[in-house]
């Protein structure tokens, strides 16, 4: 090659290595940044949906997007300008699924609720209640141990393209949904209860035993035995009811357009970008009265609001010493409501040094989180004593967790099997930020100070999390669980009994699984509550985790947004919304 | 003119295959030895029935050996152009395609302005540069254009997005514009932000690299000559310098067109564009390995026919040069 080629290609090449030198260093320094930020708002509201939507999860309910028309002249000046459009603007992550069978992330879960219904659904209050059921459905104890559940389906429940709901397509649907060909992660979980059922999961029979059609509007559903929480199971989305016609003829594709039995339908759904719902005129609860609700799939901050391009936005901790000043001219427009989840440190019981109990209380004695609330949260989220959050049946205000002692810590330490000789303690969290977020390092200097333990962080990216929690890999680590439904049994059942999958400490305590399994099929409803509680003194004392926040949902609404508090689970509730001019 | 120009080209697209291909093994590899599961990611935070997690990856292919995988993927790309499905987004079940080419088309619509604008402005600024050498004002204009260079998009977006939102509000209305705090689509005003955010950071880069090229140029003798046989400095710099600085400026441009079609990351994030960038990034972190691989043998291909395109066009641009093997 001659010089002047020589020239020509250093020349061509330069640019793009230093572009990629360029990119390396950019990848670096925003996925810190950006991550951090998305870090603070996650922990704030610290529900499991947050954490796993994605790397980018920003997704606080929230924004919304204008038409041109009212996002106009004046708006912003005045946010309070009175609105015209019927037309409610939010911002949500785009669903990664609308087939009810499939859902597993809250986000799907939020759209899903709205698009179709089950026999049953929670109101506002999370109390259930008849959804394509006129009734509550009548209560038989068998004799040999299990118990049917009657329903009758109301006469004017209809698909959105006015075709009848019938006992048929119930039996269809929970056929469908728990199929091995559906592949659905959850109906294992969900529908388990029913006589049959997991033998047909896992494909071993043809049809679920104990779902029997009745006549047209009958349906009888038998559980294994007498077990509470069953109903609250049924207002998930894996019951709930598809359209058999629409799915049969494109298995793949139909959920693009789902004709379901919800109060609401999709009108417009740009991949992507915004999803537009306008309401079902004929939903058998009563129609919506506003004429769409618009959703765009990023978005929803504060800065959004202020600027009236969304109706209501999350606040995140970075914004919400500002509105709740008095003085501030949002903190009128301020919302706060408790959530049903948690978040927490977990500990790998089986690995060393959290294998002795005195080493897991003297962590978690160390740790002062009055003061995490107050001084790094600035009163986002309130301090969890116990495991169940407020609003969970069994949840007790007057519990009390392990104290803050230092003292007490640094002696539970010295009298461990692991004193004077604590192997490096690394705690493990989720994310992608170049700062672990200001609550972890609170905590990590927390544990220092009164402990003299350096805690090392690793944080780790999400699709790794997970798949690494579940073999036990880590020694500690940080997430978050919201209730799918509400019942103790969702929190202390699924996540501490030494059989469940989902249960990620390894925790395995013969005592605490014998109360739980009382809890399961008990039908007092005060000696439930007395089990649970039971169940969670117990293991809160034996501290697999410890217990650090209670979710609470801070959001901003405009004033003409009539009818809506933000739902405490994944609920229907955009129905109840009306926008008053 | 161009001796020998068919043999090069039939050379270098001979090489196209090997190439890719080369690209598709090495991210596939990747996508074997990545940490995570993607089953895991499909079925969310809930750890799966291990029955349900078997037939899921039965579902996607996921079980068999590394060649057997490989092939039955490379085989589906070349015979039917299927870039299999999407892992995370089932039901609706979309294709790798569906899900790609909406956000390639804002990611690229972006692009290309902001290409346009970077040459436009970043040209007659290097020049401008160039010719007031030693005075003032070319360490002024370099230096101004130099501080957007110097902070990072994160800062920059919230920054800029603040001022035109709530700092100026008033003054940009004059304008009959109301640019919005965040992406909102069919809204043009939305472009404002996002554009300027990928354009005024490169501004400095080209002008810089316009100006070393000027004053590489300005050096010539023919330069000299054009002077010394009377023409007017306005002729000079349009006829003699400005044409031979831009050969290494073209080569720029044609790197610059890949960058285009895959997005930024951050730009995209941050103002919530729906485009290509931001959602690769998220496939990522789905372990949505279809919808990598598809966009890595993407932007490879734009990559290697960019730099086939540049080649020639050289000829045409440089008379001098010659790729027949004999010329030399």
């Amino acid at each position: 090659m001659t010089v002047d080629r020589l020239w020509r290609v250093a020349a061509r090449r330069w640019p793009a290595a230093m572009a990629l030198l360029l990119l390396v260093t950019l990848v670096a320094a925003a996925c810190g940044g950006g991550g951090g930020d998305d870090d603070d708002a996650d922990r704030a509201r610290t529900t499991r949906e947050d954490r796993d939507g994605s790397a980018q999860a920003q997704a606080e309910p929230g924004a919304q997007a204008v038409e041109q028309a009212d996002a106009e002249p004046g708006g912003s000046a005045a946010p309070a300008a009175p609105r015209v459009s019927g037309e409610l603007r939010i911002a949500r992550q785009e669903p990664i699924t609308l087939d009810p069978a499939l859902v597993t992330d809250a986000t799907s879960a939020s759209y899903v609720v709205e698009l179709f219904s089950g026999l049953v659904t929670l109101d506002q209050d999370l109390n259930i209640v008849p959804d394509l059921a006129e009734a509550l459905p009548e209560v038989i104890d068998n004799p040999d141990g299990t118990v049917t559940y009657r329903f009758v389906l109301r006469r004017d429940a209809l698909f959105h393209n006015n075709r009848r709901v019938t006992a048929d397509d119930v039996k269809w649907s929970l056929e469908r949904n728990a199929s091995p060909d559906t592949f659905s992660p959850t109906a294992q979980d969900y529908l388990g209860d029913i006589v049959g059922a997991r033998d047909y999961i896992r494909g071993r029979i043809d049809a679920i035993t104990g779902v029997e059609v009745i006549d047209e509007r009958t349906i009888d559903i038998t559980v294994d035995a007498p077990k509470e929480y069953f109903l609250a199971k049924l207002t998930y989305p894996t019951a709930f009811v598809v359209d058999r016609q629409q799915v049969e003829a494109d298995p793949q594709n139909w959920a693009r357009d789902p004709n379901g039995t919800g109060p609401f339908r999709v009108q417009e759904w740009q991949l992507g970008e915004q999803m537009v719902l306008v309401p079902f005129d004929r939903y058998h609860l009563g129609p919506a009265t506003i004429d769409a609700v618009r959703i765009r799939f990023a978005g929803g901050a504060v800065t959004q609001y202020e600027n009236d391009e969304v109706d209501i936005a999350g606040v995140g901790v970075n914004d919400i010493e500002r509105v709740r000043d008095p003085a501030d001219s949002l903190n009128a427009e301020f919302v706060n409501r408790a959530e049903l989840s948690v978040s927490y440190i977990g500990f790998n019981v089986r690995q060393p040094p959290f294998d002795d109990p005195l080493v897991r209380q003297a962590f978690g004695m160390a740790l002062d989180k009055l003061t995490l609330q107050e001084v790094v949260l600035m009163g986002a989220l309130p301090v969890a004593e116990g495991i169940l959050p407020p609003g969970i049946l069994a949840y007790d205000p007057d519990f009390r967790g392990l104290p803050f002692d230092p003292e007490l810590a640094r002696e539970l330490l010295d009298d461990s099997s692991y004193a004077g000789r604590l192997p490096t303690v690394r705690l493990t969290i989720s994310g992608l930020g170049a700062t672990p977020g200001p609550v972890i390092e609170a905590m990590q200097q927390m544990w220092l100070d009164n402990l003299g333990v350096e805690v090392q962080i690793q944080q780790v990216e999400t699709a790794t999390f997970y798949s690494e929690l579940d073999r036990g890999l880590y020694q500690m680590f940080n997430i978050g669980w919201i209730a799918d439904y509400p019942d103790p049994e969702n929190f202390l059942d699924l996540l501490f009994h030494s059989r469940s999958l989902q249960n990620n400490t390894g925790y395995s305590n013969p005592d605490v699984d014998a109360i739980l399994e009382a809890a399961r099929v008990e039908s007092d409803l005060d000696e439930r509550i007395r089990l649970y509680r039971q169940a969670e003194t117990v293991i809160v004392q034996d501290a697999p985790w410890l217990p650090l926040f209670f979710g609470q949902a801070n959001e901003l609404v405009k004033p003409y947004v009539q009818g809506y508090t933000p739902p405490r689970i994944v609920i229907p509730y955009l129905r109840f919304i009306t926008l008053t001019e | 003119m161009a001796g020998g120009l068919l043999p090069f080209i039939v050379r270098r697209l001979l090489l196209v295959p090997p190439i890719l291909f080369a690209v598709l093994l090495i991210t596939f590899a990747f996508t074997q030895i990545a940490p995570g599961d993607p089953v895991r990611i499909i079925t969310g935070s809930r750890q799966p029935d291990p029955e349900v997690a078997e037939r899921i990856r039965e579902e996607f292919g996921l079980n068999g050996g590394f060649v057997e995988r490989f092939g039955d993927y490379t085989w589906g790309v070349v015979t039917r152009g299927d870039f299999g499905l999407s892992y995370f987004n089932r039901s609706p079940q979309r294709t790798v395609w569906e899900l790609l080419s909406g956000r390639i088309w804002v990611s690229a619509r972006l692009g290309l302005i902001s290409l346009a604008l970077i040459f436009l402005l970043g040209i007659p600024l290097g020049v401008f540069a160039a010719m007031n050498r030693g005075t003032w004002k070319d360490p002024a204009t370099i230096g101004f254009f130099m501080i957007f260079d110097a902070i990072p998009t994160i800062v920059f977006i919230p920054l800029f997005t603040w001022l035109l939102v709530f700092g100026l509000d008033d003054v940009i209305r004059l304008f009959g514009l109301d640019v919005p705090s965040f992406w909102i689509p069919g809204n043009a005003a939305s472009y404002i932000i996002p554009l300027t955010a990928l354009t005024l950071p490169s501004l400095a880069g080209m002008a810089r690299f316009v100006r070393a090229s000027v004053l590489t140029v300005l050096d010539q003798d023919y330069v000299r000559t054009a002077h010394a046989k009377g023409l007017g400095p306005r002729t000079v710099v349009y006829r003699h310098v400005l044409r031979n600085s831009l050969l290494p400026v073209s080569t720029v441009f044609a790197l610059s067109i890949v960058s285009v079609v895959g997005g930024s990351i951050f730009v995209e994030t941050l103002y919530g564009v729906p485009g290509v960038g931001a959602f690769v990034f998220r496939a990522i972190g789905q372990r949505d390995f279809n919808v990598l691989l598809a966009f890595t043998l993407l932007v490879a291909t734009i990559f290697v026919f960019a730099n086939l395109v540049i080649d020639i066009a050289y000829v045409f641009i440089d008379p001098r040069i010659r790729y027949s093997r004999r010329s030399q």
